[in-house]
């Protein structure tokens, strides 16, 4: 055995974790070469000398610094939902529906498939069509209560009832007046229904 | 209260799974209690990692404030708390060290603070030999370069496995025993250089 190699031994040595043979050879070497006998002397003087420090005292009052500086940074906190649904199922339920997609389309046919969509969105737009309907007309009489309750805090009673004859002639109109109905081909129908019919109907003569 | 300090009666008694429920729900006090707990540690490691008291200080903040900011990750089936906070401080430590190194390189350092706990009934000749020793082994460690440095500190300072520094410096393992053999083995030459100087002059 050469220096170099006993050089590298010595931490093993120091730790009783050589094989038994390479600590015999490593032994026999140090026995005889003086400067790697001092070599390992003092390679167990450091450890001992690195494994003996003793904990150092903190500054007095680091501690409170230390907690106040952390407080005063914003914490993030994570939310975390109650159910978390693992990895590879959610991979799972969308292929799934990539399959379910694909034959859906695969029976029914990409043109009908297509159609199927167009009414979905007609249907859609009938009924929001409807509901904006509706909003204009409570609004309506909300202007028309507001306008009487006004005319009465004025103490004029005529007018009262002049408005309130108005609100009566304007309900008879909406009586009249058909609600919208979601049916192709109406012409009665408000601007929004017009609109998704002219939707549909476009829709068949391009197919 | 931003003075006031935590009881040591309370300290002493109080553990981290006591403390961490509390902090984890936002008692300012629990958590300086907690910080008071660990301070001694982390500036430790941050001392010998910096080799400067004031750094030390600021790395020791910079942790605590990691940690709180993070205290949400940590789980109980992990392990002890104060081991998993000592992962984050000296994680953090190996960064810091990392970033400021050629910082490092140009400014002094402060006085050897590292010294040796004196062996009972110790004769005054090999107390004075032991300091002196200690004060050489602590110069030579802040000379290593630091691929050796950081092993030893973790080894030697730390008590980390060979494993354990291993996965923390990301480095592999054979390389890990190899640089701590090296790093002990520049410091041993030192001594044994101071040694032969000191037998030179004295002859």
């Amino acid at each position: 055995m050469d220096c170099h190699r006993a050089e590298e031994l010595l931490s093993d040595r120091l730790f009783g974790s050589l094989h038994p043979i390479l600590a015999a050879e490593l032994e026999a070497h140090l026995a005889g070469c003086e400067a790697c006998r001092q070599l390992a002397e003092a390679f167990a003087e450091v450890v001992a000398a690195l494994h003996s420090a003793p904990e150092l005292d903190a500054p007095v009052g680091l501690a409170e610094r230390a907690a106040l500086a952390a407080l005063a940074r914003p914490r993030t906190i994570e939310i975390r939902p109650a159910f978390v649904l693992p990895h590879w199922l959610n991979a799972a339920a969308a292929g799934l529906a990539l399959i379910a997609l694909g034959a859906t389309l695969a029976l029914v046919g990409p043109e009908r498939g297509a159609r199927a969509a167009q009414r979905l969105v007609g249907q859609t737009v009938t009924a929001g069509s409807g509901l904006m309907e509706r909003k204009d007309r409570l609004l309506e009489d909300v202007r028309v209560l507001g306008v009487v309750l006004s005319t009465a805090f004025e103490g004029r009673i005529e007018r009262v009832n002049e408005r309130v004859n108005d609100y009566k002639r304007l309900l008879e109109r909406r009586k009249a007046t058909p609600q919208p109905e979601p049916k192709q081909g109406s012409e009665t129908r408000p601007p929004g229904v017009q609109m998704a019919a002219a939707f549909r109907t476009g829709a068949g003569s391009g197919s | 209260m931003a003075g006031e300090i935590p009881c040591l009666q309370v300290l002493l008694t109080t553990t981290d799974s006591d403390l961490l429920p509390a902090c984890r729900g936002g008692d300012d006090a629990a958590w300086r209690s907690l910080v008071e707990l660990h301070t001694r540690k982390v500036f430790g490691l941050a001392y010998r990692f910096t080799g400067r008291v004031d750094e030390a200080e600021d790395l020791t903040q910079e942790v605590f404030v990691k940690v709180y900011q993070t205290l949400h990750k940590y789980r109980e089936a992990d392990g002890p708390f104060g081991a998993w906070l000592m992962a984050v401080a000296r994680n953090h430590a190996i960064d810091h060290y990392r970033r400021g190194r050629q910082e490092r390189a140009r400014r002094t350092e402060d006085p050897i603070v590292l010294e040796t706990a004196p062996a009972r009934e110790e004769h005054p000749i090999a107390g004075l030999e032991r300091e002196e020793r200690a004060r050489l082994v602590h110069r030579g460690l802040r000379a290593l370069p630091p691929e050796l440095r950081l092993p030893l500190i973790l080894c030697d300072l730390q008590g980390l496995s060979y494993d354990e520094i291993a996965k923390s410096l990301e480095v592999p393992l054979g390389t890990v025993k190899s640089r701590i053999n090296r790093a002990r083995l520049e410091l041993a030459k030192r001594l044994l250089g101071r040694r032969h100087e000191l037998a030179g002059g004295a002859s």
